[in-house]
This record gives C-alpha cells, sequence and structure tokens, in this order.
C-alpha cells in the first residue's frame, strides 16, 4: 500500500500545480455558441 | 474548471463532425461554483454571441442547456434581460439539458495543439487525451494562444501551468506579440 501510495504521489507531482487541486464540489454549464 | 467541445441538442445517436445529424456544436464547461457563478458564465454567453440573430444552420445555432431547476431560472432571467436591452426578438433558445457527445480529439483544445512543443509538452504530461482535454491547465494555455488574456494575467498564472522553461517563454512571447 505504501509503494502505491509513493506511486500515485510521484505522479500527481508532475500535473501542473493548478490541476493538483481538484474542487471539492462541481458544476456543469452547457452553451452552442452560433 | 475544465472545457470540452462537443455536439448536443439533437437526437442522432453518436453525432460526429462529418455526421452530426440534427446536433449542434456545443461548449461544455466544469466549473467551481465558488470560484466562477454560473451568473458569470451565463454573462460571459450572452457577451459572446448575438443572439438577435437568425441560426444559420443547427450546426452553428446558439443556445443554452440548463442543467436542473435553479440554472433553468437564472438561464430564462437572463435571456429576458438580454429581450430588454436588445428590445428585439431573441433567437438563442433555452433548453433542458440533453446528452452530450464529446467532439474528436484533434477538435479539443485546438489552438494548443497547433503549437508542436508546447503540445508535446503536455502529452509528456497527459499520455491519455481525456485527461489532457480535462486539465485546467490545457484550457488555461489554449485560451491564451487563442488571444484571450492579458500578458499580466499570465504571469501571474505561470507558475500553475506545468510548463518547462523553454514553454513558459515560448507562451509568453505569444501573448507578447500581440
Amino acid at each position: 500500500m505504501k509503494t502505491t501510495h509513493a506511486r500515485q504521489e510521484s505522479q500527481a507531482d508532475l500535473l501542473p500545480p493548478i490541476d493538483r487541486a481538484a474542487p471539492t464540489r462541481t458544476e456543469t454549464a452547457t452553451f452552442a455558441l452560433g | 474548471m475544465r472545457t470540452r467541445v462537443g455536439y448536443a441538442g439533437g437526437t442522432k445517436p453518436n453525432p460526429t463532425y462529418h455526421d452530426l445529424g440534427d446536433h449542434s456544436e456545443t461548449l461544455q464547461i466544469e466549473f467551481d461554483p465558488e470560484r466562477i457563478t454560473y451568473e458569470e458564465l451565463l454573462r460571459l454567453f450572452w457577451k459572446a454571441h448575438d443572439p438577435t440573430w437568425p441560426a444559420q444552420s443547427r450546426q452553428y445555432r446558439a443556445a443554452l442547456f440548463y442543467h436542473g431547476e435553479e440554472q433553468k431560472r437564472l438561464a430564462l432571467e437572463s435571456r429576458e434581460r438580454e429581450q430588454a436591452r436588445h428590445g428585439r426578438a431573441i433567437r438563442t433558445d433555452v433548453f433542458p439539458f440533453p446528452d452530450f457527445y464529446r467532439a474528436e480529439d484533434y477538435h479539443q483544445k485546438y489552438y494548443l495543439r497547433q503549437d508542436r512543443i508546447l503540445m508535446g509538452e503536455f502529452r509528456a504530461i497527459y499520455p491519455e487525451t481525456r485527461d489532457f482535454t480535462d486539465s485546467t491547465a490545457a484550457a488555461r494555455v489554449n485560451g491564451y494562444l487563442a488571444g484571450y488574456g492579458s500578458r499580466t494575467a499570465l504571469q501571474h498564472d505561470l507558475d500553475l501551468l506545468g510548463l518547462s522553461p523553454e514553454g513558459r517563454k515560448r507562451l509568453l512571447d505569444s501573448v507578447s506579440s500581440r
């Protein structure tokens, strides 16, 4: 488990910082803009 | 915020760009309501098109697809405000959210895909196309490359986007040159 956890952490470290902070709640909006 | 383009509003199952049926080209946004509200997105939506123009085709019509009763109320209220502001018939319709079909990969983050260097960096981070498409960093870089956002805003964002020194310089240069 420790190894898996460490691997997950190192993969997360590769992500752009803005992608690491997932919001706790999201909503969806859908538009057609012509 | 995550963005993706696709097809919605029609009845044809599994539409594609070359076999769209009665669907329309659509933008879907996944957003954090604590960072930006649906009302703010509606303001941008109305600003981004002329709602008094009749649609040239079903593929390229303007429409609002609401998710839930609260979005329905806000969407209809915003449409009424537009009607009053323009004093003319509004052609942009409001519908309940139907199915959404993601567009083909080559349509996602279109401007970023045109930049071989920056796209290479994102490919290395996100080998899976779906993860790349859903990346907030990719959406933001795509927006800057498409001509949106100021140099000041980019300087504020630069540490958040996961780019190499070369990638950062390239993006800054593209924003500075306009």
